[in-house]
């Protein structure tokens, strides 16, 4: 009674499984199904499987069959290996069939020969849909990179050509403004007056910033299409040779310059000197008005980049309009204050951004201004 | 108008105002007295090889400098540079590309087909005075050609 029971309870259990199970004696042959395997395989009742050819009767039993020398779960009751397949392909008994993983087990326990063998498998239909599904959608997306990217070359390519022709013909006209307004002053001078000649010097003025626009805006573009030719750049000479240039041209002016320890960084020479020209060039202008002018640039590290800082204590500016200061042709003086193109410290945030870097800003008005950028260590680099 | 059989100066430029202000500024140095304009690179391709308008000109005649313009209608200045330096009376002929484009890819081709000098057109007309005088000083009085009998 005990071990009818004991039957029963497997019974119970092994039928109570979503995965199929059964199991077969050396020939192959079917000794017992559970119920989902007879769910998956289109069968009523246990009596339609056992004893038949499980191979012949779903794993490949049809016209384009593997023989069942070479079927890989047959290998477990043939060879007395276990097995995994998990691209089967099994048919059920109205002749349709479906994707299945398998899992083959030999059955030793009477000894080293194999007796039978016990399969399990489970119909992997929608996973196999899934994976199709998110391998379609994957080509798919590739194919919209793809023409994404194109997209992209070509606007490039627009700019490109934009920017030519605002480098020729802008200045073209121009030239010839600001060259005609000369003859105007050098041969016609006593028929304009001092007030026609002060008109006309307020004309060349604004064709001479106009120039200036042009220029920067060009080199800002140009910036986005350059290649960065890195090499190791001791930023210490270069800020120092910077600031010293800038401060010589100063010539009524003493401003106090301190130049701390910067470390070396991996990075394009020409566009970093721009980088500290802007920066240190904005510290020497916007300290203008103190007597006591002070600017400093030092360096930290942390987090695998380096910190470089240039402060001053100078006019500074008003912390709510700190989003704007990088921005291109955005400026937060005025021109008669403090001259300037605002593109500056919008090509500073260009040229960072384009080695990997970041930048920011901080300022109390009337105290000061300190800019920082981050460059990629060297160290972390070589890691 | 100079006479153009005797011509030092050939200058290539299809803006007439440009052209205005670039012999102005040649002239401010003394330069300009042998100046012979043209408007467009076939016209300056005719001119140095006597061909159609100046078919009665000496093609070993060539002037001490060409100012070259990089854009210009018909044949533009790069093509015009190529034509000059494909042949052999025209090969060693100094020839100075003065043009608005700072453009990289144009300085390169134009040094790459055998340029002898760029200048970029500066805005500021003072600075373009200075930039013309510089030119027309090195190419008309320092600069030393072959003779013409060894061209």
């Amino acid at each position: 009674v005990n071990e009818r029971e004991g039957r029963q309870r497997l019974r119970f259990l092994l039928d109570a499984l979503a995965e199929a199970i059964y199991t077969v004696d050396a020939d192959g042959r079917c000794t017992f199904c559970n119920t989902a395997c007879l769910d998956l395989l289109g069968f009523d009742r246990m009596e339609q499987v056992v004893g038949r050819s499980m191979h012949e009767l779903m794993h490949q039993g049809r016209a384009d069959a593997t023989a069942e020398a070479a079927c890989p779960i047959c290998r477990s009751h043939r060879c007395d290996e276990r097995v995994h397949v998990d691209d089967a392909t099994l048919w059920r008994a109205d002749g349709s069939s479906f994707a299945a993983e398998c899992w083959a087990h030999p059955l030793t326990w009477h000894g080293p020969t194999v007796i039978a063998a016990v399969v399990t498998f489970l119909d992997v239909t929608r996973r196999r849909e899934a994976e199709e599904e998110s391998l379609r959608l994957n080509l798919e997306l590739e194919a919209r990179v793809c023409d994404r990217t194109a997209q992209l070359e070509s606007a490039n390519r627009e700019l490109e050509a934009f920017s030519y022709s605002v480098s020729h013909d802008l200045r073209a006209p121009l030239r010839a403004i600001d060259g005609f307004a000369e003859i105007l002053a050098a041969d016609h001078s006593q028929q304009l007056g001092d007030e026609g000649l002060r008109v006309l010097g307020v004309i060349r003025r604004n064709v001479g910033k106009m120039g200036h626009l042009i220029d920067g805006l060009l080199q800002f573009s140009r910036l986005g299409r350059k290649d960065i030719h890195a090499e190791l750049v001791d930023m210490g000479a270069l800020a120092s040779s910077v600031l010293e240039e800038l401060v010589t041209q100063e010539t009524e002016r003493h401003i106090e310059t301190r130049v701390g320890d910067l470390p070396p960084v991996a990075g394009d020479p020409v566009l970093l000197h721009q980088v500290w020209m802007n920066l240190l060039g904005n510290a020497v202008k916007y300290s203008g008005r103190r007597r006591d002018a002070v600017v400093q640039v030092d360096a930290s590290e942390s987090g695998g980049e380096v910190v470089y800082t240039v402060r001053d204590n100078g006019v500074g500016f008003d912390m709510t309009y700190v989003d704007k200061v990088f921005g291109v042709f955005q400026r937060l003086h005025k021109e008669s204050e403090f001259p300037g193109t605002g593109l500056g410290l919008a090509l500073v945030q260009r040229i960072v951004a384009r080695h990997h870097g970041r930048v920011w800003a901080e300022s109390v008005v009337d105290e000061g201004a300190a800019f920082h950028f981050a460059l990629p260590g060297i160290r972390s680099e070589v890691d | 108008m100079p006479n153009h059989m005797e011509a030092e100066v050939l200058l290539v430029e299809d803006t007439p105002e440009d052209a205005e202000l670039m012999i102005r500024a040649l002239r401010k140095g003394g330069f300009a007295n042998r100046l012979h304009h043209v408007e467009d690179g076939a016209a300056a391709l005719d001119f140095l090889f006597a061909r159609g308008a100046y078919a009665d000109r000496d093609v070993s005649d060539l002037p001490k400098v060409l100012l070259l313009d990089l854009k210009l209608p018909k044949v533009d200045g790069l093509e015009v540079l190529r034509e000059l330096r494909a042949d052999g009376r025209t090969r060693s002929l100094p020839v100075v590309m003065i043009t608005s484009s700072r453009e990289d890819r144009d300085l390169q081709e134009a040094y790459r087909i055998g340029a002898n000098s760029y200048v970029v057109k500066p805005v500021d007309f003072q600075q373009f005075v200075d930039a013309m005088t510089s030119v027309g000083m090195f190419w008309l009085l320092v600069n030393q050609v072959p003779d013409r009998a060894a061209r």
